[in-house]
């Protein structure tokens, strides 16, 4: 027969194999959860693409963006406020994208310009378009 | 009798199945959605035209004032990218000098690079900037 020491023993034995467990699953299904819908390879996408387009981009520019797809995606992950998927760091030079409740993906540009005035458009003139609009400056 | 070292021998096959099961589903969830998206090539297009406008404007000034005179942040451009820049004697780069190696070597890890020449000047760019996960 078990002594009531030796219980507990295997008890708090099991619970570190269960919480180890459980730690480990957790961070893979949030892994697998960031790639649902391919959220992960669009962040990544949208974060480069853009920090291209401000690469070759002259201060005083207006840059136009289609971001439907990227809105739809967010939306699916729960985001409701759309200018949230957008940022930009002018201090560092980045553009990040979030598509998913957390995380995102973020892209250094090398032009020392800045970025004012960004937000996203929805529903543009009627249409299910939504446009990321923002302008190009010098850097102050 | 039930030693210390008795249960860390057993906690070796448990942590050896996890980290097996865990590779599994993470090679197949790579392998359907592959490694990503790639944006170095047009990120070294971009580095190289921005390069040799500059190069074309400023000429061997840049030898003197650096790279800021083109307009970049040398902040962003030490890590991740290497700028070289030769006419004669005179060399400025800026970056991470070893991708002047690797830029002649086969490997997805490796730097995606263009060397060309402007008007006499050797330009050679490079980048190795996937974007960061936060």
């Amino acid at each position: 027969m078990k002594k009531k020491g030796q219980f507990n023993t295997q008890l708090s034995k099991n619970i570190m194999y269960i919480l180890f467990f459980l730690v480990f699953f957790s961070a893979l299904f949030y892994f697998i959860l960031r790639y649902q819908n391919g959220v992960v390879v669009w962040e990544e996408f949208y974060a480069s693409e853009i920090a291209n387009l401000i690469n070759n981009a002259e201060p005083g520019s207006e840059i136009i963006l289609d971001v439907s797809l990227a809105t739809e995606l967010a939306f699916k992950s729960g985001i409701r406020d759309f200018n949230s998927i957008f940022n930009f760091n002018n201090e560092q030079n980045i553009v990040s994208v979030t598509l998913g409740k957390s995380g995102g993906t973020s892209y250094s540009f090398f032009n020392n310009v800045e970025v004012r005035e960004w937000r996203v458009e929805e529903a543009y003139q009627g249409t299910e378009i939504n446009r990321l609009v923002f302008l190009i400056g010098e850097k102050r | 009798m039930n030693k210390k070292g008795e249960e860390a021998i057993n906690f070796i096959p448990f942590l050896f199945l996890i980290v097996v099961v865990t590779g599994a589903i993470v090679a197949g969830v790579l392998a359907f959605f592959g490694s990503g998206y790639d944006p170095r090539a047009s990120e070294a297009e971009s580095l190289y035209r921005a390069v040799s406008n500059c190069v074309l404007e400023q000429g061997e000034l840049i030898f003197k004032e650096g790279f800021e005179i083109c307009g970049f942040n040398e902040e962003v451009l030490a890590e991740e990218h290497l700028v070289l820049v030769e006419y004669l004697e005179n060399r400025k780069l800026i970056g991470v000098f070893d991708y002047s190696n690797q830029c002649y070597l086969n490997g997805d890890d490796l730097p995606v690079c263009i060397d060309g020449e402007v008007k006499g000047f050797r330009i050679l760019v490079g980048t190795n900037q996937r974007g960061e996960r936060i």
